[in-house]
């Protein structure tokens, strides 16, 4: 074989190779957001929706025979945001799905943007009309929170909007119900300060 | 000649552009230069070679591993230019910090180029080599998926998405046992079909050779890439310290490279972690 089809012999092997991909998938929070029927018709603008590391944890350590207690301040461990998404109010509904690192979460923060509809500006934790941070709580009404280990795992968190236009019940403006691995817990917005 | 062979091995590791746009080590083992080398070509000539390289970076808490098998092949029509090209089998892996896994297995860039000398200052045995290299760089493999079609994260992506045209100057200095390479590559992507554009990468590298024996090189020098991404993403650059060894068997001429980041200014997270490469080149 002359040297110019040798070139080109090996030149063709090159391009022959394979090749394949693979996804071990980590750890998901399936976020579902629905508008039930009932609640008032317009366009809700999502910016954002975070999971929130619960608070700072502390930790005890000997120092020269004392216990020192040492406060950790976690950072926001997110990695997928949602958003920004546009919710037509009341039939549509979104889902879609945020990555989460191993820890602890006790919170749920929606950021509204836009020309959202006016009665959002209601509804209660909203801050400054923006936002909205919703605890985790179990059925009786305890903080609860969802927990991820080092393996991968999967949640789905439920949100549904409904009846935020009544600003004389601000508490039930948004509810949040969470089916996790092991147990169903249900969020409500924290009381305005 | 069996110097001129690894400087050629050397320069061609270092000078070749990488697939992975966000990890600067990676591809850095890509033989193209190794076959088409320093030299000054000899008509006729036919070089194989074949290296595996193994390199690392952290991007925030993410880490990608690089695992690579490049196979090439260069032949001079004349004694003014050689042809080369060379195709890597990339593995990646990314894990990520909510403990998800990303694998790419496939083919990198193709990738072609033609040296030409433009100036020497005899004709023989020269001093003075400055070549003049053109070429471009092919992506063989589409976006890779997982079993479900959704795209991987573009970092295991085992090759580029457009084709990289890519010039580069070389000046070799030969005296006696002591040689000096000074290179110089721009690898300029074009537009994809999103209407992104991948960064544009540039390398240099001056690279001392010192053969302390008949049978063995030594090499040190530094390398620095730089990544200019025109879409306001991230950009930086790195310096390498390259220690490596070559030993002249024969035909055959196995080297081994490690490549140890002392300077790392990219604009997010990265840290670039030392990399290695063993390969051998075949005159057949």
């Amino acid at each position: 074989m002359s040297d110019p089809r040798r070139f080109l012999a090996v030149l063709a092997a090159l391009v022959l190779l394979p090749f394949c991909g693979y996804r071990e998938r980590g750890l998901e929070v399936a976020i579902d957001m629905s508008a039930p029927s009932g609640c008032s018709a317009g366009t809700l603008d999502i910016e954002r929706i975070e999971l929130l590391p619960c608070p700072d944890v502390p930790v005890h350590v000997a120092l020269f025979d004392d216990l020192v207690s040492i406060h950790v301040a976690r950072a926001h461990d997110l990695l997928d945001a949602l958003g920004p998404m546009s919710l037509v109010l009341p039939t549509e509904s979104m889902a879609s799905t945020l990555r989460i690192s191993p820890g602890s979460y006790c919170d749920v923060r929606l950021h509204f943007g836009g020309p959202t509809t006016p009665a959002l500006s209601t509804v209660a934790g909203m801050a400054p009309e923006r936002e909205a941070v919703l605890r985790l709580v179990d059925e009786t009404g305890a903080p609860t929170r969802l927990l991820f280990a080092t393996a991968p795992d999967r949640a789905e968190v439920s949100i549904a909007l409904g009846a935020f236009s009544d600003a004389d019940e601000p508490a039930h403006a948004l509810s949040l119900l969470i089916d996790g691995a092991s147990a169903t817990v249900r969020a409500e917005p924290r009381s305005a300060e | 000649m069996r110097l001129a062979l690894a400087i050629a091995l050397v320069l061609g590791a270092l000078a070749t552009p990488s697939s992975a746009w966000a990890c600067a080590s990676c591809g850095a083992g890509d033989p193209t230069l190794t076959l088409a080398g320093t030299e000054q070509p000899f008509a006729g000539r036919l070089r194989v070679a074949v290296s595996a390289m193994s390199s690392e970076m952290v991007d925030g808490r993410d880490r990608l591993t690089e695992r690579r098998l490049a196979l090439g092949v260069a032949w001079a029509p004349a004694s003014w230019v050689m042809l080369s090209a060379s195709a890597p089998l990339v593995l990646r892996t990314l894990e990520t910090s909510n403990l998800e896994r990303d694998i790419g297995l496939g083919p990198g860039d193709l990738d072609l180029r033609a040296r030409l000398v433009v100036l020497r200052d005899r004709p023989f045995a020269p001093t003075h080599l400055v070549t003049l290299q053109i070429g471009a760089r092919i992506p063989l493999t589409p976006a890779l998926t997982d079993i479900e079609g959704v795209p991987l994260d573009e970092r295991a992506q085992t090759a580029g998405r457009t084709v990289a045209p890519l010039v580069g100057l070389a000046w070799s200095i030969f005296l006696g046992p002591f040689s000096l390479q000074t290179y110089f590559l721009a690898t300029i992507p074009t537009r994809g079909g999103d209407g992104l554009v991948q960064p544009v990468e540039l390398r240099a590298a001056s690279l001392a050779m010192f053969r302390v024996l008949p049978a063995l090189t030594l090499v040190v020098g530094p390398e620095t890439r730089v990544r200019i991404d025109a879409n306001g993403g991230e950009g930086g650059g790195v310096v390498f310290a390259t220690l490596g060894a070559m030993i002249a068997a024969g035909d055959v001429t196995p080297y081994l490279l490690v490549r140890l980041p002392i300077v790392s200014a990219f604009d997010d997270a990265h840290v670039e972690h030392p990399s290695f490469e063993l390969g051998a080149a075949i005159d057949v």
